[in-house]
This record gives structure tokens, C-alpha cells and sequence, in this order.
């Protein structure tokens, strides 16, 4: 694919970056009096239908628009995969388990993915994994049997997560987006980063940890491994050394401000896409920016549900794109 | 052998028309794609658009222009066709190569100039403006070409 057969693309997404949040928009919104008033707000910004008041509505209804406009948009939809890929295999954890516990997984998979969803919980539920996409057809299975011998939903997780940072560290040394590559390859490192951090705390043996972290860019596997084992300071001390030491530093406060950290180099890394034109980058920034957004809005309307303080909410709220 | 002036002078001529063309019909099929991108969205933005797509169709009206004028100056559009020696028709040829050459770059150029500038004008629908300043100064590097071209081919003798 030429860079310039995504010249209808990237400009329906530029018209779709003017109706973005901007920082001060969702300052206004954190600052609002009360849960209504901030919904209020977000409908003046053409964010919400008048009276909308249910969250999981509204934040389903800016997904299945962000889906959409990327897949009316983009040349060729095969390439919108590698942006759900967590996704994909979240909603295959999701299927997994439901399907061990026998519950419908429909309410607890999650938007947008590539899935078929009906096919993957009907696979599931008949173990019929071959007829899964590849890569979780694989993964699937041996989650599955991991699941039943060890009777343990954790080690399935762990094997689906390996999967997963597995399958975006493939797709960003495929990729000719070299945007694409580096968000994919900040993703994997800092959910390894997450994993060793778990690792460290629930006090996982090495081999644990080892299976558990997948492939790292930045870091060194074996070196975040072994610190993760000798405990959270050798974890942190070990990061402070790596490009990392900025997300050490918030780790160092806590995980909701790493998260934070995390979500915010994203967007900045995102933010470089401004100046691109052409090609997958500005497709590929607009997904990663307007989810950043849904979820900041996820988390300021959750908290003023639950009456938090503002300046708590201020400090969770995440760096917005525009 | 006697016609061989004659058929240069005709190469030249179709090659300005080709190559200039190709180079217009690239960049406005480029900035028409960007257009109907930024259309999808806002239906408003038609007038600032379509002369971002018209910039870069004008490198294939150089190359048709100066084809024109060689069939003109050639005698094959009154009827009465001159006698050119090979080394004329060269002269036609080698005069009509600035249009084509830079018509086909810069055509395709400016549409991506151009095309830049619909996403530009799609978020920021105010910067027209300065979308049409940017493409319209890649149509130097092809008005230069085509004033060579359009000189030189009424110099030959």
C-alpha cells in the first residue's frame, strides 16, 4: 500500500482531531460541579446525546463511532487488527474464562475488536479452538488446557497475555509504519514493565516470571526478570537505569500514576503523527489518542458517580492528544 | 527520411501532453481522494477544496498548450505542413522537454501539497488560505518550465 492511498483517510481523521477533547474542555469537565453537570458539559461538546446518563452507553457509542470512521476510512481493512490486538486477546481471556465458570461472556468483552464474538464464544464453548483466528487459536488451546490441569484461571492468563505481547511485537517488526512500530513496541514494553511489577509483588519465582514477560524492546528480558524477582526496589532501581526511568519515577508513587505515565508517553509518541500526511500513522495515532480520551472520560464521569474529590480526579486524568 | 524532423517535433509534442498530463491527473486524483475524505465529514468545505484539487491540474494544460504550438508552428493544424530537417524537429523535441519533465514532478508534487492541505483545511477550516498559498508555490517550478517550453518553440526558425 502507497502512503498516498491514504489520503482520503487521513483527511476524514483530520476533520475528526478538530472534534477531539482538548486539555482545557477536559479540565471543564473535571472541574464540573456534580456527575450531571459534567454530562451536560460533554454534550455541549458533541460528545453525548442530550440526556444521556448511562457511562457504559456513551462510552460504547464513541467506540462503535471511532470503529466505524476507521474501518469507512481506511484502504484496506486488513490492516486495522494490529490496533485491537489487545483487545482480541482480552476478549479471548474473557471467553475463556466464562467458559471454564459457565457464564455468557458477552457483557465482559470489551470494544473494538476484529472478532467475530459470537464465533469466538461459540468455539470456545464447543472447544472446537482451530476455528479461531490465528494467533489465538493456538494460545487458546493451550490456555485452556493450562486452565484445566493446573485449575489455575491465572496461569491462562499469563499464557494469553505472552501471546498477546508476543503477537504485537511481530506485528511491530512487520509493520512499515515506523509510528506504529514504536507505540506498538512502548506497549510491550510497558506492560512487561506492569507483569514485572506483579511479579514482584505477589513474589513469582523466576520461571513465573519468565513466562509471564514477554518480548521487550528498550529493556532487557532477562535483566527485568531477574530484578522482578529480587523484589520491587531491584525492580525500580534496575528501571531508574533504563529509558524508563521517568515511568520508574511514577511507579515509585504508585500504579495509578504509572498507568497514567504510561498512557500519557503514548499519546506524546501519538502526538508525532500531527506532522504525517500520509500513510497509516495519522489512522494509527487518531485510534490510540481517541481511546486515550474515551477512557479519560471513562475515569472523570466513574469518579464524579462516585463523588470523588476534583483534585483526586485532576491527578488520574490523562494527557489528551489535542 | 524526409518526414523524420517532422516526427521528432511530434514526439516532442506528445510527450508534453503525456507526461504533464500523467503528472496532473496523479495529483488531482491524489487531492481528490483527501477531498472526498474531508467531504465525508463536512459538505460545507466543497468551495475550499475544489481549488486545491484544481491546482495541480494545470501542468497537463502547460504540456497541452505548448503541443498546440508546435502543430501550429509545424503548419499540422492549418493543413500546410512545413518542412522541418531532423535537426529542427530536434529543437522541437528538446523544447518541449522542460513541460514534460517538470509538469509529470511537479504535478505530483503539488498534489500532495495539496492534498496535505485538504487535511489541513478538514481540521482547521479557516487555514484555506494558507492550504492554497503552499500548493500554489510548487506551480512556479511548473509555470518556469512551461514559459521555456512556450519560448523556445517560438524561436525555432
Amino acid at each position: 500500500m502507497k502512503e498516498t492511498d491514504y489520503a482520503y483517510a487521513v483527511a476524514r481523521i483530520r476533520a475528526n482531531e478538530s472534534r477531539l477533547l482538548t486539555g482545557a474542555m477536559l479540565e471543564e469537565i473535571v472541574a464540573a460541579p456534580s456527575y450531571d453537570a459534567a454530562l451536560k458539559l460533554l454534550s455541549s461538546f458533541g460528545w453525548a446525546q442530550d440526556g444521556e446518563t448511562d457511562v457504559s452507553a456513551l462510552l460504547r457509542a464513541q467506540n462503535e463511532q471511532l470503529w466505524t470512521l476507521l474501518r469507512e476510512s481506511v484502504p484496506d481493512e486488513n490492516e486495522l487488527p494490529v490496533l485491537t490486538a489487545l483487545n482480541d486477546f482480552y476478549n479471548l481471556k474473557a471467553a475463556l474464562k466464562c467458559m471454564l465458570t459457565d457464564v455468557d461472556p458477552a457483557p465482559f468483552y470489551v470494544q473494538p475488536t476484529t472478532l467475530d464474538l459470537s464465533a469466538v464464544t461459540d468455539a470456545m464453548q464447543k472447544h472446537a479452538f482451530e476455528k479461531l483466528p490465528q494467533p489465538l487459536a493456538d494460545c487458546a488451546k493451550d490456555a485452556y488446557e493450562t486452565a484445566c490441569r493446573t485449575e489455575s484461571g491465572q496461569s491462562a492468563d499469563v499464557i494469553i497475555d505472552a501471546a498477546a505481547l508476543q503477537c504485537l511485537y511481530r506485528q511491530a517488526e512487520e509493520t512499515d509504519c515506523d509510528l506504529l512500530s514504536q507505540m506498538l513496541l512502548f506497549i510491550c514494553d510497558s506492560t512487561n514493565i506492569k507483569i514485572a511489577v506483579r511479579c514482584a509483588r505477589t513474589k513469582k519465582d523466576l520461571s513465573f516470571t519468565r513466562l509471564a514477560v514477554g518480548p521487550c524492546d528498550k529493556l532487557d528480558r532477562d535483566a527485568l526478570c531477574l530484578a522482578a524477582v529480587q523484589g520491587e526496589a531491584a525492580l525500580l532501581e534496575y528501571l531508574h537505569a533504563t529509558p524508563y526511568r521517568d515511568g520508574a519515577a511514577a511507579l515509585k508513587k504508585s500504579t495509578t500514576a504509572f498507568e497514567k505515565w504510561c498512557d500519557d508517553s503514548l499519546v506524546a509518541l501519538c502526538r508525532e503523527a500531527k506532522y504525517t500526511f500520509f500513510g497509516f500513522e495519522p489512522i494509527a495515532a487518531y485510534y490510540f489518542a481517541k481511546t486515550t480520551e474515551i477512557k479519560a472520560v471513562r475515569i472523570v464521569l466513574c469518579a464524579k458517580q462516585s463523588g470523588v474529590a476534583t483534585d483526586i480526579i485532576r491527578e488520574r486524568v490523562r494527557a489528551l492528544y489535542v | 527520411m524526409s518526414n523524420v524532423g517532422l516526427v521528432l517535433a511530434l514526439v516532442g509534442a506528445a510527450a508534453a501532453v503525456i507526461f504533464a498530463g500523467i503528472g496532473s491527473a496523479k495529483g488531482v486524483g491524489m487531492v481528490g481522494q483527501a477531498s472526498a475524505g474531508a467531504l465525508s465529514e463536512d459538505t460545507s468545505l466543497f468551495g475550499k477544496v475544489l481549488i486545491l484539487q484544481l491546482l495541480p491540474g494545470t501542468q497537463g494544460l502547460y504540456g497541452f498548450i505548448i503541443a498546440i504550438f508546435v502543430l501550429i508552428r509545424t503548419g499540422l493544424l492549418s493543413g500546410t505542413v512545413a518542412e522541418l530537417t531532423w535537426q529542427q524537429g530536434l529543437l522541437y523535441f528538446v523544447a518541449c522537454l522542460p513541460i514534460a519533465v517538470c509538469g509529470l514532478l511537479s504535478g505530483i508534487h503539488q498534489g500532495k501539497v495539496a492534498a496535505a492541505g485538504v487535511s489541513l483545511v478538514a481540521k482547521k477550516n479557516d487555514q484555506s488560505g494558507r492550504a492554497i498559498t503552499m500548493a500554489s508555490l510548487v506551480e512556479f517550478y511548473a509555470i518556469l518550465p512551461f514559459l521555456i517550453s512556450f519560448l523556445a518553440v517560438f524561436r525555432i526558425g
